[in-house]
């Protein structure tokens, strides 16, 4: 099977990703963005393939998601993911200069937006030096991820495993920063947005 | 100092990967993304539900499929979808076959695409409306008869971009990340007084070589197209293939004939109307040769195409026959000459004498050999008849008579055809070969449907030959040609069995002076004398085995 589609809806995914990786060999902000930015135009152009939707079946719809909710949260998330790490950023590096490495992470996370189901980004937050309440709700965030990830092929349950993941790890966190007052607050709002879609879908 | 050095070839070395990841990220996901996006174009909306005209039917005729669609465009497009969607899916499957043979490397595969949906983005806007209800009428029938391919591209953009595929596949020949083969398309017409009835007579062999299932599952229409407005509709009969809103060969209720043969030529358009569907349009609309020239050369083209227009009734004075030379922005009209008139793959009007492509063409192609000898076969018979013709185009020899053996791509079949026709223009009659290769039975069919009152044409003596020798030759030549390459110790077994099946072809000789060269050169160079003896199809070819052969004559083989 040509699965040109699939690849076509997954190109953000995959240029935030090569953004990540191109970061990390070479450690200066401009690098990202002939990935970010293409991979930002990509995300709104998917929503040009809405009207044909009719005459698209297979891997494209059930692996990445071909409908309107999945399609406009892609389009927005991307630029407000970059606005959100540029902003924790500054905000945790005090002026010092990011490791290649963590900025490369960083730019992971962008990626990670770039892909449905957008709760998952949240899960890929827990590595960047947060407060916990509780290790345990943490590693069974984690697990419900495993979970949701296993359940691609329906993305109806990918949404609503995920979601449930992101509202626990959301409950986990112990802000102690007002940076990471936002990080939690973003992390409830994306596990609202995957539950209003995981309805949706219902 | 040493640690500034190293320091600094770190640091180019880290901008030289980034460099090379940015523009294979462009190159790879970013342009055919956006190439995607532009050609997903969703399916218009139709003024009114299709529906299937009652007299519209499929049924098998011989090993022929016969597909009948009425009605008015919409409706002729959702029959042709609905009815030919296996056969549909077959050649889309075939389609994509041949191109991971072209085009191993997915990546390289999704650029190509993405560029040729790039460069197709408003291929709509060069179709006419009721053009673009048949197009949107097949998209919708194909997908209630279940689309297999739909998570490839949305079914219309997919559809409409076939349809330039004849185009497009012209302008991909050259493509440096393609290996595509040379191929030809031969056709052949006499006038009345080169008939044993005093009929205009003419015939075509349409090599494509997309797979196997555009030859076995080859579809002839009828058409009887409903009025649309206050423009004339004539029914016609052509030849093609499952979901085609397009001909390639055909002809209508008022005797006219309309083939296509790819040309080339130094102008060029990366966009424009894709000639399959002016053809049938001239089919629709056209009674005389005139109009039909005059139609085809006002549309906005993109590549270079002789088209064989021919007429079973030509008033008194005028030519019955005309190679209309069409490229973007060009045309010529090239006559019948002393009752015959012969196309295969250049242009032959003195006024394209100075154009580089055509001459190239004519120096390295295959074209000028089947032209000569389609020329000397038209004039061995005296009077000829549908079956005269039919034996032409089955013929595989060298201009003298020459013995090619078989598969050779100089010779007019090649075995590589996707169909064979033949028609009796004054009598409005038709014949359309079985597979394979143009090879079997032709059976009768005129502007309404098949005539079975009508004796079908023979098939070609060369049919058990096929059967024994040749069905496999292709798939055989191409695997030992791979061995050669790969250096594997069955290359030369491999060649030897090739030999002893089709002693008479070059390439076997060849491909075992390249295995044995190193080894045994004075045995290669025997080889390389046996194989330029047998006339190699392309000069390419014929100068590289000399300087592989003087190569070894210097050495003292």
């Amino acid at each position: 099977m040509e699965l040109h589609l699939p690849l076509v809806l997954a190109t953000p995914l995959l240029l935030c990703l090569l953004a990540a990786i191109a970061a990390f060999v070479w450690p200066w902000r401009v690098v990202a963005w002939p990935f970010v930015l293409p991979a930002m135009l990509l995300a709104a152009g998917c929503l040009g393939l809405l009207p044909c939707r009719d005459e698209i079946t297979g891997p494209a719809v059930r692996w990445l998601r071909l409908d309107a909710p999945a399609l406009l949260v892609n389009a927005a998330a991307l630029p407000i993911a970059a606005w959100w790490a540029r902003r924790c950023e500054r905000a945790s590096a005090a002026g010092a200069l990011m490791s290649p490495c963590r900025r490369s992470l960083w730019l992971a996370l962008v990626a990670a937006v770039g892909l449905t189901p957008l709760p998952l980004v949240g899960i890929a937050a827990s590595p960047f030096g947060l407060a916990w309440r509780s290790a345990m709700a943490q590693r069974g965030a984690m697990v419900l991820t495993l979970v949701a990830v296993a359940c691609w092929p329906w993305p109806r349950y990918v949404d609503a495993v995920s979601a449930l993941a992101l509202a626990v790890f959301a409950w986990s966190l112990r802000p102690t920063q007002r940076w990471q007052v936002v990080h939690r607050t973003m992390v409830c709002i994306l596990a609202g947005i995957a539950f209003l879609r995981a309805l949706a879908l219902l | 100092m040493n640690g500034l050095v190293v320091n600094g070839l770190v640091a180019l070395l880290r901008c030289a990967f980034v460099f090379v990841l940015v523009t294979l990220a462009w190159l790879f996901l970013v342009v055919p993304a956006v190439g995607f996006m532009l050609g997903s174009r969703p399916r218009p909306l139709l003024p009114a539900e299709p529906v299937m005209h009652a007299d519209s039917h499929i049924d098998r005729h011989g090993e022929l499929w016969h597909c009948h669609i009425a009605g008015r465009a919409r409706d002729r497009g959702y029959a042709t979808g609905r009815l030919t969607a296996p056969m549909m899916a077959a050649h889309e499957g075939e389609l994509f076959r041949t191109l991971r043979e072209l085009v191993p490397w997915f990546p390289v595969r999704h650029a190509i695409l993405g560029l040729v949906n790039l460069n197709n983005r408003d291929l709509g806007s060069f179709f006419l409306p009721d053009e673009l209800e048949a197009v949107a009428g097949i998209a919708r029938g194909y997908q209630d008869a279940g689309d297999p391919n739909a998570s490839v591209a949305p079914a219309f953009g997919r559809i409409l971009g076939y349809h330039a595929l004849h185009d497009v596949s012209q302008y991909l020949i050259d493509n440096p990340l393609i290996v595509a083969p040379q191929v030809g398309c031969s056709a052949v017409a006499v006038d009345a007084a080169r008939s044993a009835d005093g009929h205009v007579l003419v015939g075509r062999l349409f090599d494509f070589e997309g797979g196997r299932s555009f030859d076995f599952d080859k579809v002839v229409y009828t058409i009887a197209p409903a009025p649309e407005g206050d423009v004339r509709r004539l029914r016609h009969v052509h030849v093609a293939w499952g979901g085609m809103h397009g001909a390639v060969t055909g002809m209508n209720e008022a005797g006219l004939w309309l083939s296509v043969n790819a040309g080339v030529s130094d102008h060029f358009a990366y966009r424009g109307r894709p000639l399959v569907v002016a053809v049938v349009r001239a089919l629709e609309t056209c009674a005389t040769i005139d109009e039909a020239v005059a139609q085809l050369a006002a549309q906005p083209v993109f590549v270079s195409e002789s088209v064989v227009i021919a007429s079973g009734r030509a008033a008194p004075g005028q030519p019955v026959a005309v190679c209309l030379e069409l490229a973007p922005g060009r045309h010529r009209v090239r006559a019948i000459d002393a009752g015959r008139l012969v196309v295969t793959n250049h242009f032959e009007h003195p006024e394209w004498a100075d154009d580089a492509a055509n001459q190239a063409r004519r120096g390295d192609g295959t074209t000028t050999a089947r032209n000569a000898r389609l020329h000397e076969l038209v004039l061995a018979t005296p009077k000829h008849t549908p079956l005269s013709l039919a034996t032409m185009l089955r013929d595989r020899r060298g201009e003298g008579g020459r013995d090619l053996g078989f598969g050779h791509r100089s010779s007019i079949n090649s075995w590589i055809g996707a169909h064979l026709v033949v028609a009796d223009l004054t009598a409005g009659v038709l014949w359309v070969a079985e597979p394979q290769h143009g090879l079997g039975r032709m059976l009768a069919f005129d502007a309404n449907g098949p005539r079975p009152d009508l004796e079908p044409l023979p098939p070609a003596d060369d049919v058990a030959l096929f059967a024994t020798a040749g069905v496999h030759w292709s798939e055989r030549l191409s695997a030992a040609r791979r061995l050669v390459v790969a250096r594997a110790p069955t290359a030369a077994a491999a060649c030897r069995e090739l030999i002893d099946t089709n002693p008479q072809h070059y390439e076997p000789y060849a491909l075992l002076a390249a295995v044995t060269q190193a080894s045994d050169p004075s045995e290669a160079a025997r080889l390389l004398r046996e194989a330029l003896a047998r006339r190699p199809a392309y000069a390419a070819e014929q100068r590289e085995l000399a300087a592989r052969l003087e190569t070894l004559v210097e050495r003292g083989f």
